[in-house]
């Protein structure tokens, strides 16, 4: 009984001290940060920018853009992730942020409506609210203005474009989704059909289209059940960075990828959206020759400019509005106040080992 | 255990017949890359069987194996990062060295704290996730940290005629005869079935509560560690998030359809091996029969209960209703 | 002997230990932050929590009979879209509400049909039907999202004698289970299933009907947060209220009713309701990385239940040696 108690006193304490520790180290640092920031730039925007999840290299990259700039911007920059990539789970996030005292959210939303009401309820303190990466499809009043990487009607022509370049135009083909309800996703994928009517892909036929729900076991299981279902695919696009890299790996171990060791015909050609760091080593393989991203960084760039405007009330959003951000160049407030930061890089053997991110 | 024989047939019929419905339904599937794809899927999720047996044998139950992997996938993700030239077996000796004291820390918990396993494991389920976080700084572990010698444990290995059996998947096969002759030959092991029938009658013989919890939760820690590498060798990439989230389901979904019960005392490694390929088989067949992705998770709850069902057809004798997983805790 | 009265309402070590971690919790957040300590952000954040709460009080039943219910929070997304369904095809709001708890009751009990079916453990049907009842609010949804009526939304901003709706019904909830587990003979079979099936059934116990019981009232019990969150959300997704189950079986277990059965502790479910959402909220003003938090929630799980596995035995050799 002693030994217990001592082992469950110790655990308590240990907890406690474990939350305590990690309280006060963070007071320490926002007194610092906040004393230490007032004196360069005074009137900092506080702003928080909430990620999808915590652990994804693709918002620790947007991140590296809000910091770069969160100098010139002019904003007192942190980021909080929710603890799952849940539609919910951002919504405890939102009112502690607000709480905190934030003057803006930037926010890469996991569900196009479930954070209706708690967005409003920060808007109604007076808290800017920007989405950043992904929107709020169909909800964009609950927002002041997002800020998408690129314009996403071109991504479904320029991937399809990208695939039909690498199999002469010619051969069945598939896509390899996230989830089926990815506002953006779906988005792309009706991008891609619309353009496949386009005469000049009359020979590609688009066979199927499955969703990995962005995990790797299930990704390769939907890439590997392509295959079985249909033997003469030519090509896949996976327009989401965990489904393109577990469907490279599949593709590795195939060796059925133009060139590969088990190539059937002409191989199976693969491309989609990625990080490049996810793909450099299938890129380096072979088993993918070509695909595509923006720079994530971009975003936060944008949105960090837009949080101190905005914060500050120096900017009057309106659609046609053009603005400039100093070493960026020109932007342009568009339909529904979409802000978009980037444009489409076409990654390959060649330049791959130049981004890093 | 006087008829072993008979029981271990009779416990591998469910899982049997579901293979054999899902071949029949679906064709395609003796089709070389379904037949790999189903192989690949192997390796993983018997060795969390294996591992889950022997808890579910000692009456507990152990829901942290999905967050143990991720958190031995995340170790051996970063150890890889600063070693990339370490041999394979170091690789296999880091992953299985966290697992095992991830899962020693659930046995000495459920055993000396004489917390119930099921809210054990619950706790650790969400600390070991958060390890995964912590010992990878957040970071996402790429194809171009995962060294070739792990990726070829599941890309080469042995060619039988057309195919290649994965050098992971001939580890998961000694891994599973190990512990089938481990089992029917070491004292210690035995007595983990003579307490999970009856842990007071075991107290009496002299075998202690806590040191039973620390073996079998440390061997299933061990498995899913050795579970990890076959993650990173198949996947070639891991997110703290993602890695093995869900699987603990799985592995105990495989071990109640080989037969085993949850109050404790009996399960066989063969018919656990089948309820293994049962769910690979399941989980492919999804994928090439192109059952929607609205339409899975259902399938796949029906697909779970019809197989209690075949358990309890082929069970005659009685099954106390009343298990919760947790009950023989001492 | 203050204590001695005390004990006389139900108050044990238990209830001491976690009054004192919420003390605790509640200090360290007014450290962490100035803001901390304001009264309608307190109540929001812990209102966020009250669907959770709810489940877990009505579990108790479930558990104290000595089995699980996984399934409830695929229960608690599948009513809630159902809801959001029949409000968007017309329905008035009594219909959508007894159609809601209607649900609820039907999935639970379908839960004890499964069971005596199959003849299998509760754990693992329910495990089934987790992944059943979630399918088929996958199938029923698909990608979209059904929102209800502008005025149906925001009950968990309404307040009512300083509290909001959703912990008034928490409480009133708990005072009723309470008094069931204390007065009632349905809650006082519960417990005796709960500590020895074999001798409850000799004592003329129906031990199928009482945990039929508890079945459909933690399915019930589901679908009322269901509605709530319905309510708090505007609009109802299949992919809602995911993992909740644990969640709920944490609030429980840290509470102090026991996992394997026979024993119940409702006020300590409110307590460690009430921990629980304050330390997630504090973690959160603190800016705590997420991982820290998940580690952080599986210690507290650990230490807690720990502490409990020693408090009521101290209890008892007291009473013991007393009397």
């Amino acid at each position: 009984m002693k030994i217990q108690s001592l082992i469950t006193l110790s655990l308590s304490a240990f907890a406690l001290a474990l939350l305590a520790g990690c309280g006060s180290t963070k007071s320490a640092d926002n007194s610092a940060g906040a004393s230490g920031a007032s004196p360069k730039s005074d009137g900092a925007v506080k702003t928080v920018f909430i990620p999808k999840s915590a652990g994804n290299p693709y918002f620790s990259r947007m991140e590296v853009g809000f910091d770069r700039s969160k100098g010139s911007a002019g904003i007192d920059f942190s980021t909080q992730a929710p603890q799952a990539a849940d539609a919910t789970s951002q919504i405890s996030v939102i009112k502690n942020q607000v709480q905190r005292g934030q003057q803006v959210l930037v926010i890469s939303p996991n569900s196009p409506d479930a954070l209706n009401e708690a967005l409003d309820q920060a808007q109604s303190k007076g808290v800017v609210v920007i989405t950043a990466d992904a929107d709020l499809v169909g909800n964009e009043s609950h927002r002041a203005v997002g800020v998408l990487p690129v314009d996403f009607s071109t991504i479904g022509p320029s991937q399809v474009e990208l695939l039909g370049s690498m199999i002469a135009y010619e051969g069945e083909i598939a896509i390899l989704s996230a989830t089926s309800d990815a506002p953006n996703q779906n988005a792309w994928i009706e991008g891609m059909k619309a353009t496949l009517k386009d005469p000049k892909f009359a020979k590609m036929k688009l066979v199927d289209v499955v969703y990995g729900d962005d995990e790797p076991q299930k990704s390769s299981t939907e890439m590997e059940g392509l295959l079985v279902k249909h033997p003469n695919l030519r090509g896949v696009i996976a327009p989401t960075s965990v489904g393109l890299a577990a469907a490279a790996q599949v593709l590795i171990k195939q060796g059925n990828y133009p060139g590969g060791p088990k190539a059937s015909g002409k191989g199976l050609v693969l491309t989609g959206l990625g990080t490049p760091n996810e793909l450099k080593k299938a890129v380096k393989e072979g088993a993918v020759q070509k695909f595509q991203l923006w720079d994530p960084a971009d975003i936060g760039d944008v949105a960090a400019f837009l949080a101190s405007q905005l914060g500050q009330k120096k900017l009057e959003l309106k659609a046609g509005l053009e603005f400039e951000i100093p070493g960026k160049g020109k932007f342009k407030v568009g339909d529904k106040n979409v802000v978009i930061a980037g444009s489409l890089v076409t990654f390959d053997k060649e330049n791959i080992d130049k981004y890093d991110y | 255990m006087t008829n072993r024989l008979p029981a271990a047939v009779r416990e591998s019929i469910p899982p049997a017949l579901g293979i054999a419905i899902c071949f029949l339904l679906v064709p395609k599937l003796a089709a070389p890359t379904a037949l790999e794809s189903i192989a690949s899927w192997m390796p993983m999720l018997w060795l969390l069987a294996i591992g889950q047996l022997l808890v579910i044998v000692a009456g507990a139950v152990d829901v942290s194996v999905g967050s143990i992997l991720g958190f031995a996938t995340m170790a051996l993700g970063m150890f890889l990062k600063t070693h990339p030239d370490a041999p394979v077996a170091l690789s296999f000796a880091v992953a299985a060295g966290v697992g095992l004291v991830a899962g020693l820390i659930n046995g000495a918990i459920v055993g000396y704290l004489k917390v119930p396993p099921l809210v054990t494991t619950i706790a650790t389920l969400a600390s070991f996730r958060g390890l995964a976080f912590m010992v990878s700084g957040a970071t996402t572990i790429t194809g171009s940290v995962v060294s070739d010698s792990v990726t070829n444990l599941a890309s080469k290995g042995v060619p039988i005629g057309s195919y290649t059996v994965p050098w992971i998947l001939i580890f998961a096969i000694l891994a599973a005869l190990a512990m089938d002759f481990a089992v029917k030959s070491l004292p210690k092991l035995r007595s983990v079935y003579a307490f999970g029938s009856n842990a007071e009658g075991a107290f009496r013989r002299g075998i202690s509560s806590s040191s039973i919890y620390l073996l079998v939760f440390g061997l299933s820690g061990l498995f899913a560690g050795f579970a990890a590498v076959a993650y990173l060798s198949r996947f070639a990439m891991a997110a703290p998030g993602s890695a093995g989230v869900g699987l603990e389901l799985s592995a105990i979904a495989a071990v109640v359809i080989g037969g085993a019960k949850l109050s404790g005392g009996t399960g066989r490694i063969f018919p656990v091996t089948l309820g293994c390929l049962f769910l690979s088989v399941l989980n492919v067949s999804l994928a090439v029969i192109g059952v929607g992705a609205d339409w899975q998770l259902l399938v796949f709850g029906l697909f779970l209960l019809a197989a209690l069902g075949a358990n309890r057809t082929a069970d005659p004798s009685k099954n106390s209703s009343s298990a919760t997983g947790s009950r023989k805790a001492a | 002997m203050s204590k001695f009265s005390l004990s006389r309402l139900g108050w044990n070590g238990t209830h001491s230990l976690i009054t004192a971690l919420i003390f605790l919790t509640l200090v360290i957040g007014s450290r962490v932050s100035d803001r901390f300590l304001d009264r309608v952000y307190l109540l929001e954040s812990v209102t966020l929590f009250a669907e959770v709460g709810i489940v877990a009080l009505v579990l108790n039943f479930v558990i104290a009979s000595g089995v699980i219910d996984l399934s409830v929070g695929s229960i608690t997304v599948l009513v809630a879209c159902l809801y959001a369904k029949l409000s968007a095809a017309g329905q008035s709001l009594p219909v959508c509400l007894l159609a809601a708890i209607g649900a609820g009751a039907a999935l639970g009990w379908t839960n004890v049909l499964l069971v005596k079916l199959l003849n299998a453990p509760a754990f693992l049907v329910t495990v089934a039907t987790l992944a059943l009842y979630r399918g088929i609010a996958q199938v029923l949804m698909g990608p979209q999202s059904v929102e209800i009526p502008e005025s149906w939304v925001g009950i968990d901003t309404q307040t009512f004698v300083g509290l909001t709706i959703p912990l008034w019904i928490l409480f009133l909830l708990a005072i009723l289970i309470g008094l069931v587990f204390d007065r009632h003979v349905f809650g006082r079979e519960t417990l005796a299933i709960g500590s020895n099936e074999e001798a409850a059934r000799n004592a003329g116990v129906n031990v199928s009907r009482t945990r039929a019981i508890a079945f459909v009232l933690a399915g019930v019990a589901s679908a009322v947060a269901g509605v709530l969150m319905v309510s708090r959300l505007g609009l109802a997704r299949h992919e809602f209220s995911r993992g909740i189950e644990l969640d709920a079986i944490t609030m429980v277990v840290v509470g102090g009713t026991s996992i394997r059965g026979g024993k119940v502790d409702v006020l300590g479910t409110v307590l460690a309701f009430l921990l629980i959402s304050l330390v997630r909220t504090v973690m959160g003003i603190a800016n705590l990385p997420a991982e820290y938090q998940f580690s952080f929630m599986g210690l507290l799980l650990i230490a807690a239940v720990a502490a409990i596995g020693i408090q009521p035995r101290k209890l008892l050799l007291r009473f013991r040696t007393r009397s």
